[in-house]
């Protein structure tokens, strides 16, 4: 049984010690050239398109991702050459920011996971950039597109190399944002904007869970810097005085020689994967000890954290429930739906479950609850992925329902099998929706797989890499998609330590394993539908009476493009005014200094864009989709084979120890990285045959039922199935009404709390102001009453009475002598008179 | 050198106010030698735009002399101004001011060349209604002259002092003194609002002055309070000064041994208590917090565009700065008292303007209340006293103060074109003003803090910072994350996203004056977003002085 011991006893014969770290200096290369690729077409891409043609701006994209590559390789060869537990490169730039204990550098490292990770988003990365070419052929705002896509490759980029959870955290919401851009690349398309926004808002709710569950780490690890109200929160494993040390720290110098040290290992709050890890892992530190001990507000504080980050993994890899964005998401160019929402960007949870796994392993509760929550989101994305006839939605369901595959993997502390997962995902998922991208340029923008059918005439090479895609998505052991999804799934039957609510259920394992299994056998009934109904057949999308002078296909794209444009235009108008908006932004964003090039571009631009901004399940306009569909150019075709190749090849990586009695080589190198010791029970050998066998057939049943039913779209069971089950189906094909229920219980809510308060501050906070206004206003009016005819009027009589007694008196004033000579004596006798009746 | 460490503040503070006095000299002459309007309106610009640039240039040298390293005053000036009550003039700036005269002066000279008239073709300008020959609607109250071509002089003068006075109160170290230059901005703000503004400029003008007044008058009450408390102290010519003292770093040594704590209580409340409550209420209103806010959307929406860009991108920063600058320094008992009812109203503004915002129908107001969330996280962060949450909180004021005139710019574009603010109105911006939209995404992204750009980080350490202290409200505040992208991006979706309204059809994208004010902030704000420590390094070790008066720690 070395087998399910393997990682517990690869580990548990040594004890861990601090990490071996290379530095080097050029890690920084990798991001830097996608963005500097970005920000050439960001500035002067329209200038350089409308100059020397759509090729330079292409070539600037995909040099700069070859040249990504090309250093993720040359890192990777200085990987292979190192001992197994010192590979980890490290590079700093700069200290971003340091106050107190929190110090944050611009670093990169690459260990063995992350290595991984890096060639995956540089290799599949730039096989999708050249698939771009031929599927953007025809957009006006080509430069906008590869200026997005080399973005999302830094952040992408950014989040994998991160040597700290902020550098990650950069990354993070990177992806978030290149993904929102790119979802709403066609943005006149209210639909499709909006789809922007959803996605981007939807991960900001995981996101704070991910800053809750990064600030209760970081508190976690260090404790509060004072007592407040008397209750002392510090954890104390470390003198406090120690720790209150680093706080003034300014600099980034001083916060390190302030850091307090443990047997030469630097404890206390980090935000430093390397130095979590090392404190974590290393038992004389105590810092584990304390870590599972502590427990705040009832819960045990690892479980919090665990449950805290991983809110952020759902949002980001669309898991129950915020998995809602990612079907919308497919309103971006179908390439973007395989760099971003297929191969890389959603993975980025797993990743950091992965990149976290000594964490996570150490509290069993927050481990139950992503596995189970993996589980539920497999089974359920799985089941609506079962009636949706928009082939791209049926990938995006299927994605969900793959990245719940990995989460069981994760969760159940296979870490390095949900890694694999990841990996033998990326390929034939990018190979499924590339391939779906070749069907729907092939069918003239069509998405819907009813006015699909019989394909395999016409794009022989879409077809093949696309049934080879389903054969290992479907988990047929030619193909990769096997080797995982069975270690997954062993792993899970075989885990034991699950817990939930602080409660131990061994059960939960097995459980998980059923709806696994049941979840596969779906996932092989509906890939096998969607190759049935596009493939299978005859083509139902009208086909035939066009031109067959289609030597360049991009030639008959454009000519049936424009014929279509005005076929819908004579029809009726719905489509067609979708659709000739829908390419006026990007063509006036070039055309405002273009005009004359755009020009050209437009007629050909016009009817494209129609296709992908009608919506999905719109039939108006669609049915007069002429023309024969054809192969796709040779640059999408090659990817296609290529990246099936790597469907094939990376199945050489997973090989069960059952059969070879050697660990497998992606668990090998990955076993620096993922350290965590998850006990496993022990199961007799011969089971695992078993389980394979049982996983086998479950593809058996998926793909017979799907023939049975779909092949050359001749059966008319599920029509009658459907009528038979109408509200099931009715239920199932609008995806439960989740988005629904979102509105009532979140949007609608938010909104009209929104409106309360703003009409709240408008009247009665801003009244209260004004009405303090008014009364001053009206204090002051009774003032000037008060003044006008109280003082002034008294002033006014005082005036009035001197002028008066003045008027009065003139007539004492006569110029007469002998007048005044009276009055001088009268005075002189008053005079007399007072001083004698004085004195 | 003409600039050095013992004039460089002084320098940055004045040379606005020359600028000021030289616009006055130029009307003179222009009433003696009868010169032409245009003459003396480019005069005025040019006069504006040299001193303002000047006092930049002081603000950077002065900040590139400042020491890091070393903790206390720096750049000090100071004399006896007034000795019978022992006033002296004593500028000088630690991290915190310097950080501030920095922004001061950037932000000055941005809003300076946001204030030149429109500089492109003779559409734009009649689209702004600068023409003397347009049509004939120019006396149309929907169409009103621009700011920028109304009376020039007087513009130019208002604005130039009221740099001095901005200036001035971040680096005045005399109580009377930073009195004294914090009245000096109430004027020219009132002008500025009240005569350059929109349709309801009196009103906004109006209830800014007095609203400002009311807390200025509480303010000047607790400063003589704190004076004739205060124990004597040094001056500037090396006597003692008589009983008592206005000088801040003095009161913050006294404060700090606890000089006040034995003040006789007023109305049977403890002075310091009171004091503490007079000095923040008339900060608070500056800041401003909830419920005092109600002036600033409409200061905001009447207010001229580089008016909205200083009123968000410094004025709103004096009253963080002067809490720091007074009541933690000097009345650090009382602020540990006071220190959870600040949290809890930082916490309030943060959540309730973030959903006011949500609530809003005009982007200028949108704006506006989203200031009145950001100052929420400073208010947070220095509630807290842990050395991540006070630089969090002040580097939110330097970061906010650059995102916010940017804000207040793009919304300023729109303006001059469309004569509105309806976010409703507008639609499918995007496709006939490419540029422009680019150059808004980014404001807003990094207004919502997306990691990268500047404001990312402040929240982030603020979050970090307030976490072990004020656990539960820093989860309640962390939400605005989510609220924060739902606005911004909401409005983005109205506003450039979807079908053009062919109303707009034909505007003209950025022209250079809106460039050269926009581009160096959104420069700034991306080498902030991965190099924050730029401001920190400056501002730590004085910030981490201040709380440790109040919280050992």
């Amino acid at each position: 049984m070395e087998h399910a011991n393997l990682q517990v006893v690869g580990h548990a014969a040594e004890e861990l010690g601090r990490l071996a770290v290379h530095h080097v200096s050029y890690l920084w290369l990798i991001p830097l050239f996608p963005l500097v690729g970005a920000a050439i077409n960001a500035l002067v891409g329209w200038k350089l398109q409308r100059m020397f043609g759509k090729k330079i701006v292409h070539r600037i994209a995909v040099t700069a991702m070859l040249a990504a590559f090309a250093v993720a390789l040359r890192a990777f060869w200085q990987l292979l050459h190192l001992p197994a537990d010192e590979r980890f490169l490290q590079d700093t730039l700069w200290n971003m920011l340091t106050a107190g204990r929190v110090t944050v550098d611009l670093a990169f490292a690459l260990d063995p996971l992350s290595m991984m990770m890096v060639l995956v988003v540089t290799g599949i990365g730039t096989l999708i950039h050249v698939f771009s070419i031929g599927y953007m052929a025809d957009e006006p705002a080509y430069w906008r597109f590869f200026s997005y896509l080399n973005l999302f490759i830094f952040a992408m980029l950014l989040l994998v190399m991160g040597d700290n959870f902020a550098v990650m955290f950069f990354g993070w919401e990177g992806v978030g944002l290149a993904s929102y851009l790119l979802i709403a690349f066609w943005y006149t398309d209210p639909e499709k904007a909006k789809a922007g926004m959803k996605a981007f808002v939807a991960n900001r709710f995981g996101d704070f869970g991910f800053i809750a569950g990064l600030l209760l780490l970081f508190w976690a690890l260090g404790g509060a810097w004072t007592p407040r109200d008397g209750i002392l929160r510090n954890t104390d494993y470390q003198p406090a005085a120690e720790l209150n040390a680093v706080a003034p720290a300014a600099t980034a110098a001083e916060a390190d020689a302030l850091a307090p040290r443990v047997d030469g290992v630097k404890v206390g709050p980090t935000l430093n994967f390397r130095e979590l890890r090392d404190q974590v892992v290393i038992e004389a530190t105590g810092v584990k000890e304390r870590l599972v001990h502590t427990h705040i507000w009832g819960v045990s504080i690892l479980a919090l954290i665990g449950i805290l980050l991983f809110v952020g993994a759902m949002g980001k890899s669309a898991q129950l429930p915020l998995y809602v964005w990612l079907p919308d998401a497919m309103a971006g160019p179908t390439p973007v739906s395989a760099l971003i929402h297929a191969a890389t960007m959603v993975t980025a949870g797993v990743y950091m479950v992965a990149r976290l796994n000594f964490l996570f392993a150490l509290s069993p509760s927050a481990m139950g609850w992503v596995a189970l929550i993996g589980a539920a989101t497999a089974i359920f994305a799985a089941s609506i992925g079962f009636f949706q006839y928009d082939i791209k939605k049926v990938l995006a369901y299927s994605t969900v329902s793959q990245l719940g595959f990995m989460f069981i993997g994760v969760g159940v502390g296979a870490y390095w099998a949900g890694t694999y997962h990841l990996l033998t995902h990326a390929f034939f998922k990018a190979t499924l929706f590339l391939g779906s991208g070749s069907v729907i340029l092939g069918c003239h923008h069509e998405q819907d797989m009813r006015k699909m059918g019989g394909l395999k005439k016409y794009m022989p090479i879409t077809r093949w890499t696309y049934l080879f895609a389903c054969i290992a998505i479907a988990g047929f052991p030619i193909a990769n998609g096997f080797y995982s999804k069975d270690e997954i799934l062993w792993k899970a039957f075989t885990s034991r330590h699950l817990e939930l609510f602080g409660v131990p259920t061994p059960w939960l394992g097995p459980l998980i394993y059923a709806i696994g299994i049941i979840a596969a056998t779906g996932t092989a009934f509906y890939m096998y539908r969607s190759y049935y109904m596009t493939f299978t057949g005859e083509y139902r999308g009208n086909s035939g009476h066009h031109d067959e002078h289609n030597v360049d296909p991009h030639a008959a794209v454009a000519a049936k493009a424009s014929a279509l444009s005005h076929a819908v235009h004579a029809d009726d108008g719905a489509a067609h005014a979708f659709g000739s908006d829908a390419h006026a932004p990007s063509h006036g964003a070039v055309s405002l200094r273009a005009a004359d090039h755009a020009h050209a571009v437009h007629a050909t631009a016009h009817g494209h864009d129609a296709g992908h901004s009608a919506p999905a399940h719109d039939a108006a306009g669609h049915g007069h989709h002429g023309g024969t569909p054809h192969e796709s150019p040779w640059t999408m075709t090659l990817v296609l084979a290529l990246l099936a190749a790597g469907s094939f090849f990376t199945l050489f990586l997973g090989i069960p120890a059952a059969w070879t009695h050697t660990a497998p080589l992606l668990e090998h190198w990955l076993e620096p990285t993922l350290l965590a010791e998850v006990p496993f029970a022990n199961v007799e050998h011969v089971w695992e045959y078993v389980f394979q066998g049982t996983g086998v057939l479950a593809a058996v049943v998926g793909w017979l039922g799907a023939r049975a039913l779909y092949k050359d779209g001749i059966s008319d069971v599920p029509a009658r199935l459907k009528a038979r089950f109408e509200a099931a189906w009715t239920v199932v094909y609008n995806k439960y009404y989740v988005d629904e229920l979102y509105a009532l219980v979140v949007l609608r809510p938010s909104v009209a709390l929104a409106r309360a308060l703003s009409r709240f501050d408008g009247t009665v906070i801003d009244g209260l102001v004004n009405f303090v206004g008014a009364i001053g206003r009206t204090l002051g009016r009774l003032d000037a009453a008060i003044d006008k005819y109280l003082v002034d009027g008294l002033v006014n009589a005082v005036a009035q009475a001197t002028w008066g007694i003045g008027r009065q008196m003139r007539h004492v004033q006569t110029g007469r002598i002998q007048t005044y000579l009276y009055g001088a004596l009268g005075g002189a006798l008053v005079v007399v008179l007072l001083n004698f009746l004085i004195s | 050198m003409f600039l050095n460490p013992g004039n460089v503040l002084s320098w940055a503070t004045f040379f606005p106010l020359a600028g000021a006095a030289a616009i006055v000299v130029l009307l003179a002459v222009r009433y003696v030698a009868n010169l032409p309007k245009k003459l003396v309106d480019d005069g005025a610009r040019l006069i504006a735009l040299l001193a303002s640039g000047l006092s930049l240039v002081a603000a950077i040298a002065a900040w590139r002399m400042y020491d890091p390293t070393e903790t206390g005053v720096q750049l000090t000036q100071h004399f006896v101004w007034i000795r019978s009550f022992n006033i002296e003039y004593l500028v000088g700036a630690d991290g915190l001011s310097i950080s501030m005269v920095l922004l001061s002066g950037l932000i000055s000279f941005v809003a300076t060349i946001a204030s030149m008239p429109w500089w492109s073709g003779a559409k734009a300008a009649e689209m702004a209604g600068m023409v003397e020959h347009d049509h004939g609607h120019g006396d149309d109250a929907h169409h009103p002259k621009h700011f920028s071509v109304r009376m020039v002089p007087g513009y130019m003068f208002m604005l130039l002092l009221l740099q001095t006075g901005m200036m001035g109160t971040f680096v005045a170290l005399d109580m009377f003194l930073f009195y004294v230059f914090w009245e000096v901005m109430l004027l020219p703000m009132y002008f500025l609002i009240g005569v350059w503004g929109g349709p309801r400029k009196e009103y906004a003008a109006i209830k800014f002055f007095l609203y400002t007044l009311a807390g200025s008058v509480l303010m000047l009450l607790a400063i003589i309070g704190i004076y004739y408390n205060s124990a004597p102290a040094m001056l500037a010519d090396g006597t003692m000064s008589a009983g008592h003292t206005f000088n801040i770093i003095a009161l913050g040594h006294q404060g700090a041994q606890g000089q006040f704590l034995s003040a006789a209580p007023i109305l049977g409340m403890a002075f310091t208590k009171l004091a503490f409550v007079a000095l923040f209420i008339g900060f608070a209103i500056k800041i401003p917090m909830f419920p005092f806010h109600t002036w600033l959307p409409d200061a905001h929406v009447e207010a001229p565009t580089p008016i909205s860009v200083i009123l968000a991108g410094v004025l709103l920063k004096m009253g963080i700065y002067g809490i720091l600058r007074f009541n933690y320094a000097i009345l650090p008992d009382a602020t540990a008292w006071a220190a959870h009812a600040m949290a809890v109203f930082g916490v309030i503004n943060i959540i309730y303007a973030a959903f006011v915002c949500l609530g809003q129908k005009d982007l200028k107001k949108l704006i506006a209340y989203s200031s009145v969330s950001h100052m929420g996280f400073s208010l947070l962060g220095m509630a807290a006293m842990t050395p991540a949450g006070i630089s969090g909180a002040v580097l939110n004021l330097f970061t906010h103060g650059i995102i916010s005139p940017m804000l207040f710019l793009i919304v300023g574009v729109i303006y001059d074109r469309a004569h509105h603010r309806e976010i409703e109105k507008f639609g499918g911006l995007a496709s006939e003003l490419p540029e422009y939209t680019a150059i808004m995404g980014l404001a807003f992204f990094a207004s919502l803090g997306l990691p990268g750009l500047a404001g990312f980080i402040a929240e982030f350490m603020v979050f970090t910072g307030a976490f072990p202290v004020f656990t539960g409200y820093t989860i309640i505040s962390a939400t605005a994350v989510i609220i924060t992208a739902a606005y911004y991006l909401w409005a983005i979706h109205r506003m450039f996203l979807g079908k053009l309204n062919p109303v707009y059809k034909g505007y003209p994208d950025l022209n250079w004056r809106e460039r050269i004010s926009l581009y160096p902030l959104a420069a700034i704000a991306i080498v902030l977003g991965f190099y924050p420590q730029a401001i920190l390094g400056v501002i730590n070790r004085s910030l981490h002085l201040i709380i440790q008066n109040i919280r050992p720690l």
